[in-house]
């Protein structure tokens, strides 16, 4: 464990000292700003959303949400393929140390850096909220809690995805895009449950249903789209019933990918 | 006396490639300074690095101090030196020598002395704060401090004076030659044949994936004779 921690430790200073980290909390600190004044300034929530309150709450969940994303994929899209192909990781990988343990440890400093803004985030909209006089309680740091688990997933499938493909920048997009695949194909699955959708499209569908990430689902957002009555999102969401199976899912789809992501590394020559 | 390293019909391919190693068996005792010699392409890289189980072989076995490579334990007490060294570029050369000392274990008390130590005897103890900005000379200087932190027993050296000017290359020569006299093994990939000539005790000349000749230097060098014309001979001989 002492190794992993050691090269997690390196890989947060590389992200820290590519001012990757800074850029994005600054950004969110400038978003949290704009969101002040939004929710200061009620003529402006008025003639945008015709509501004097809950701006700056609806931006928050889009914002900042997306800026999140954009981290996560930020920071994890060199994880393996870079340090493989301009051989950073031979000299690592000459030492005592299991290729595992190598993936592990950038793994760990990625997914702790996403959890870190979450954090960072969820405190800087708590603050938002109470300038709107507006308490979202539980609902705002579970909100947050599960964004940091769906983003953890996204680290995972972005470093799978950088093991697989030496561009970083393809890494990136078609781990963003395994990602947010999963919301069309839940969808998609929704038909092929209720009968509308069958035969092989609805097989292939079945099939990516089971393949593609399962997300833990945000309390604040379910909330909304059932108030917004958009009872297409809802049932697609809960597609699986029971919280704990979700919760089950989700983490073994965490796990998977990070057990693919070593077994890959394994194989990976320099 | 457990061999320092230990080969046994070592292949490897490589996939749309004829380049590669082709049934190597070699035996390097502890304290040898060997001479891993050939021309551009013969396999020495390919070979180094599959004695660090960087390259999977697809064939054959190899074995650090009797125990197989492909375990993380046989490479403690291991320093290498690549051919293209490559650092984390937004670390200090203290950092990278940090970590490389936390990576092999050696304790966090004794570290920062070890690494003062390790930075004068490289000339790098005034170097610019990072790496990002070291020349080809200096990050191989710092290529060789990070294989000698921890007295390694075994010492992978390819193509260590690359790079360097002539003060470099006498002070890696002076290093290897201070390796020797603490007993450490010393594997020396090098086109640089006299200094070869003057530094190791053992040499095997690899061709096109095979060891062509090995032995004792005073064998593959008989008096009169100096190791270039040997190894042009030899390689002549074996490429019609």
């Amino acid at each position: 464990m002492k190794t992993v921690i050691t090269l997690a430790r390196a890989a947060v200073t590389e992200h820290v000292r590519r001012k990757l980290v800074l850029f994005f909390v600054g950004m969110a600190l400038l978003a949290g700003l704009g969101l002040v004044y939004v929710s200061l300034n009620q003529d402006l929530s008025a003639n945008l959303i015709g509501a004097t309150v809950g701006l700056a709450t609806v931006l928050s969940l889009t914002l900042l949400q997306g800026m999140a994303t954009l981290a996560a994929v930020a920071v994890s899209m060199n994880n393996i393929g870079r340090p493989f192909s301009d051989g950073e990781a031979m000299l690592m990988l000459a030492r005592p140390v299991a290729r595992w343990q190598y993936a592990l440890g950038r793994l760990l400093a990625s997914m702790a850096l996403v959890v870190g803004l979450c954090f960072l985030l969820a405190a800087l909209l708590q603050g938002v909220n109470l300038i709107e006089n507006r308490d979202l309680g539980w609902q705002l740091w579970g909100h947050w809690a599960t964004q940091a688990f769906n983003l953890m997933l996204l680290v995972s499938i972005t470093t799978l995805m950088s093991a697989l493909v030496k561009n970083p920048v393809l890494a990136a997009f078609v781990g963003f895009f395994v990602y947010t695949s999963s919301n069309t194909i839940s969808t998609l699955y929704l038909y092929v449950t209720t009968g509308r959708v069958g035969g092989a499209f609805g097989a292939v569908v079945t099939a990516l249903w089971y393949l593609t990430p399962k997300r833990l689902i945000s309390p604040l957002a379910l909330d909304q789209i059932q108030q917004s009555g958009d009872l297409v999102g809802a049932s697609s969401m809960m597609l699986i019933q029971s919280n704990g199976l979700r919760i089950a899912w989700a983490v073994s789809y965490l796990v998977a990918t990070v057990l693919l992501t070593f077994a890959l590394v394994q194989r990976k020559e320099l | 006396m457990t061999a320092a390293v230990e080969v046994s019909g070592l292949v490897k391919h490589y996939p749309r490639s004829k380049r590669g190693l082709d049934g190597i068996d070699l035996t390097v005792g502890e304290g040898e300074v060997f001479a891993l010699l050939g021309p551009n392409g013969a396999g020495k890289t390919t070979f180094v690095k599959c004695l660090l189980a960087l390259l999977q072989p697809t064939s054959g076995t190899v074995e650090l101090f009797g125990q197989p490579v492909s375990s993380p334990a046989a490479r403690r007490g291991v320093g290498f030196v690549p051919e293209s060294p490559r650092f984390p570029d937004y670390l200090s050369g203290r950092e990278v020598l940090k970590l490389h000392g936390r990576l092999i274990g050696l304790p966090a008390p004794d570290l920062d002395g070890i690494i003062d130590e390790r930075l004068i005897a490289a000339d790098l103890d005034d170097a610019p704060k990072r790496v990002k900005a070291y020349s080809k000379g200096m990050v191989r200087r710092l290529a060789m401090a990070q294989a000698l932190m921890g007295e390694p027993r075994l010492v992978l050296l390819d193509e260590p004076t690359a790079d360097l000017d002539p003060i470099g290359r006498r002070d890696v020569r002076n290093q290897i030659a201070e390796l020797k006299q603490r007993g450490a093994t010393v594997i020396l990939n090098s086109h640089l044949l006299s200094e070869v000539e003057r530094l190791c005790d053992h040499a095997a000349i690899v061709h096109k994936g095979r060891i062509v000749v090995k032995g004792p230097m005073d064998e593959l060098v008989p008096e009169g004779q100096d190791l270039e014309s040997v190894f042009v001979d030899l390689i002549e001989k074996a490429g019609s």
